[in-house]
């Protein structure tokens, strides 16, 4: 078993609009970074994980965050990346 | 007496004032009961009042859901018991799934604490009791993630209790401010009917909106509901 540093990200899917990042993304093509297509705002969770492998930990925080609703499927898109 | 549980979360702040206005209003035994110690078949309804359950962390409601209580909220909810989430009790039921959708933050992203109109729809149900259809009813609303949101709003809405927004303060989709069960057992909303259940408590050229979800509920449950 070794520890793992997954990294969980939670944001909005496009039906639903995100004021924090349609302002970010709107003030930075303001300020001359016109290509910015867009920002999606989010949540970030770094989970410390015990597991056998990268694999298995990517799978645990998943499931985790599945049976919790640490997303709301119908509004959230969730991202799951094992940091190094 | 017909007895009414207020549950109260780390974070939850209007259980007094609900619980003051369920034994003033609605003429009920109200008692504060902690998370831990609620079980919904010692109640005859059950109140979970507004505040910042767990200090809103994830997302507002996300780990009130966690609490036993949540699992203790659907068994009641399936049975028919009466059911009144404000504000962020609204958002522990729709975290929960005692109720559909979701609640986003505002899409103005800022708070908004004032005082509005809501037309109520196809009311029925011990909340809704004295509550005419189309009726107009002045609360006030104070919250971050009011936005309700979910993709079928139309077909959502045909059926069931809810109320509309005159003016929509956080961009909920369909101008939904509240909606209940098909049968009205179990309602939830974003504005405070108890912030606005007596005279004394409501600004100039307002009404105390929320007067009738008390007197509703009291009345409901002598009759036994």
């Amino acid at each position: 078993m070794t520890r793992h540093r997954v990294l969980a990200i939670v944001a909005y899917k496009p039906s639903a609009r995100d004021p924090e990042g349609e302002t970010l993304a709107d003030e930075l093509r303001r300020l001359g970074y016109t290509w910015v297509q867009g920002i999606r705002a989010g949540k970030a969770f770094i989970v410390e994980v015990e597991a056998e492998s990268r694999e298995e930990a990517e799978r645990l925080v998943e499931e985790m965050a599945r049976e919790t609703r640490l997303f709301n499927p119908a509004v959230h898109t969730l991202l799951v990346i094992t940091l190094a | 007496m017909p007895r009414v549980a207020v549950l109260r979360f780390p974070g939850t702040n209007c259980d007094q004032e609900t619980a003051y206005m369920l034994r003033e209003v609605a003429g009920v035994e109200a008692r504060v009961v902690w998370h831990t110690e609620y079980r919904w078949r010692d109640w005859d309804a059950t109140v979970v009042p507004g505040g910042f359950s767990y200090g809103d962390y994830g997302r507002a409601g996300l780990l009130a859901s966690w609490s036993p209580a949540a699992r203790q909220l659907r068994e009641a909810a399936e049975n028919g018991a009466p059911i009144l989430g404000i504000c962020n009790g609204f958002q522990v039921l729709v975290e929960a799934g005692v109720l559909p959708g979701a609640l986003l933050p505002n899409e103005g992203g800022r708070f908004v604490a004032r005082w509005l109109r809501v037309r109520v729809h196809s009311p029925r149900g011990p909340w809704l009791l004295h509550v005419e259809p189309g009726a107009v009813l002045d609360m006030p609303v104070a919250h971050a993630e009011g936005r309700f949101y979910h993709p079928a709003p139309g077909e959502l809405l045909r059926s069931r209790p809810w109320l509309e927004y005159l003016e929509n303060p956080n961009g909920s989709v369909a101008d939904v401010a509240g909606l209940a069960s098909e049968d009205g057992a179990v309602l939830g909303l974003m504005p405070h009917p108890e912030r606005a259940a007596s005279p004394l408590q409501v600004p100039r050229g307002r009404r105390p909106g929320g007067h009738p979800f008390f007197t509703s509920i009291g009345e409901a449950l002598r009759r036994g509901w």
